[in-house]
């Protein structure tokens, strides 16, 4: 299936928050390989213009840190997933997504048990794992 | 007291107050978060332990300047800073946050400490006092300005012709379209003619439009802003520079609610309420013969008087506030506002040139400004030029008012005679010796 995923990012980290992230990433994958990967300075944009830049790039797949109801809602109504309250190093997170093991609340801190990326600490299990949310 | 094994007591007290506290190690982690804090944040203790304290707190300058990375940096504590956090609902929230380094017994930094205020309630309340101050896109809490939003709807209601006047700046234009949508020509267009910025028969033609052939290369017809303000609101900027041949044919449409387009032989009907404004005296005007009396009375049905900028001075810190959203959106930055001694400054300068001076000058701070605060460094030489070497960043900054007027005393005696000392304590009526002791504990030296 072809996608196109877009990750807020803070260096080289998923960003802690969407609306306010320097920089994006947006990752073609086409025939399940990554065919595209482009990085995108948004400091500057507001959080509408960053809604319309995923838009008008064709994004159907956002993986973010903290991320406010009314950007969530529109991401929604523009028909584009979100899983959302992730952290962690952008790549292993992405590693994760492409295993189809990363869920909203992920926290991906690369040191826990042999490199494994888990749920926060006395959290396994608990956490809202359908990826809705509740406005 | 060691991070991530805090003492018995150290909890308890902590987890007590209503303040959110977390402590981080030298790497960002955080090592410790109090119940206020959990609450703040809605991230729970296991949840945020051992992560990078910007993934829980997620405030809005994490990513640009980081208040703690600042704090341990310079050793230097914040107080009171505001930001704006992201809770783990998604929900943002005000808070203000302070930061100080945190030490080991050698005096070793271990880390640092961020304690944060829920300003939620406080913020709540703001915007509700912001609605009672605001009308349109005007904000004031000025009791001249009060009388005027009282009067305001039922001028607006009216339909009369109604004169503004104002010195230039003081929001003429804000208010004209204040009194448009509060009417009901409000769904209607609201057109503004600048009379002052276009020669006569310019203005005459934007005005009343032309005909096809009315003049060379008058090619087609050309409606005009009475035409185009049909069923609305005319604003007539600097209508005291009208011309009184312009003046004649503007009273005509007021009398008649006719006019002629260029060119044309049949008057128009129009239906269109008229909104002038002046920052010059109409009735001095028309004594000196400029303005036409008969014009005047015509215009003059309500007039309402705007109040200069230094007349409301309480009003300043709403209308920075309100700038400085602005000027974010504007310019894409995330300003949370000016620091107390530029806001001493903004607060002392008169504005000769009003609200719209006010706001050039925070644009000119927006651009050079850095960092989340406007400091005085970044305001323009008019609000810091004369007062080099009395309103510094330096210790001198404490002085009570009495050591800021002999400081300034002195400063001026030493620019009279050209920095020669002797003279200007003989000036000044005091020795020489006084005179170089005062000098250097204002660092006048």
């Amino acid at each position: 299936m072809d996608l196109k995923i877009a990750i807020p990012l803070f260096g080289t980290r998923i960003s802690p928050r969407f609306d306010v992230s320097p920089e994006i990433q947006i990752i073609t994958v086409e025939n399940g390989k990554v065919v595209r990967n482009e990085n995108f300075p948004v400091a500057h944009l507001t959080p509408t213009q960053r809604l319309d830049q995923l838009a008008s790039n064709g994004v159907n797949q956002v993986i973010c840190g903290g991320i406010d109801g009314f950007c969530f809602n529109q991401l929604g109504n523009k028909g584009i997933e979100v899983i959302h309250n992730v952290a962690g190093e952008a790549g292993e997170v992405l590693n994760l997504f492409f295993k189809g093991a990363l869920r909203p609340g992920f926290c991906c801190n690369g040191k826990r048990g042999r490199g494994f990326c888990g749920w926060p600490r006395g959290l396994r299990g608990k956490g809202n794992r359908n990826g809705q949310r509740n406005m | 007291m060691k991070i991530g094994k805090p003492d018995r007591f150290f909890h308890v007290i902590l987890n007590s107050i209503a303040d959110g506290v977390f402590t981080t190690d030298n790497e960002g982690k955080i090592t410790f978060i109090n119940k206020a804090g959990q609450e703040i944040t809605g991230f729970l203790n296991e949840e945020a332990i051992g992560r990078y304290c910007f993934d829980i707190f997620r405030a809005d300058i994490c990513q640009t300047r980081c208040a703690l990375k600042e704090t341990l940096n310079t050793k230097k504590e914040i107080t009171n800073l505001p930001v704006t956090i992201l809770n783990k609902e998604g929900r943002k929230v005000p808070i203000s946050i302070s930061t100080a380094v945190l030490k080991d017994e050698r005096g070793q930094v271990i880390g640092g400490v961020e304690t944060f205020r829920d300003l939620s309630a406080i913020e709540e309340l703001k915007k509700e006092l912001a609605e009672k101050y605001t009308l349109g896109d005007i904000i004031s809490k000025n009791h001249l300005m009060h009388d005027i939003f009282n009067i305001l709807p039922d001028v607006a209601e009216s339909d009369s012709t109604v004169l503004l006047q104002g010195a230039s700046g003081t929001g003429k234009e804000l208010f004209a379209k204040a009194i448009h949508h509060l009417s009901r020509r409000k769904t209607k267009p609201f057109i503004k003619v600048n009379c002052g910025a276009l020669p006569d028969t310019l203005l005459e033609s934007e005005l009343f439009g032309y005909l096809k052939g009315a003049f060379t290369d008058a090619k087609k017809d050309k409606p005009g802003r009475f035409a185009l303000a049909n069923g609305g609101t005319l604003f007539l900027d600097e209508v005291g520079d009208m011309s009184p041949s312009l003046q004649v044919k503007l009273l005509r449409v007021l009398q008649e609610k006719e006019y002629e387009p260029l060119g044309s032989a049949s008057p128009r009907k129009t239906d269109v309420r008229i909104i002038a404004a002046t920052n010059k005296d109409l009735s001095r005007l028309m004594e000196e013969g400029k303005f036409r009396e008969d014009l005047f009375y015509r215009l003059h049905v309500v007039k309402i008087e705007l109040p200069l900028l230094s007349q409301r001075k309480e009003d300043l810190p709403l209308l920075i506030d309100s700038f400085i959203k602005k000027l974010n959106a504007k310019m894409g930055k995330q300003i949370t506002g000016v620091s107390d001694q530029a806001l001493r400054l903004l607060l002392q300068y008169d504005y000769p040139g009003n609200v719209r001076e006010l706001e050039n000058i925070l644009e000119h701070a927006f651009v050079l400004c850095r960092g989340n605060l406007i400091d005085q460094d970044c305001l323009p030489k008019e609000l810091t030029g004369d007062q080099t070497g009395i309103v510094p960043s330096s210790p001198a900054d404490d002085k009570n008012p009495l050591e800021q007027a002999e400081a300034k005393v002195i400063e001026q005696a030493l620019k009279k005679f050209g920095g020669d000392r002797t003279k200007a304590a003989n000036e000044l009526d005091i020795g020489r010796t006084t005179l170089w002791r005062k000098m250097k504990k204002y660092r006048l030296a």
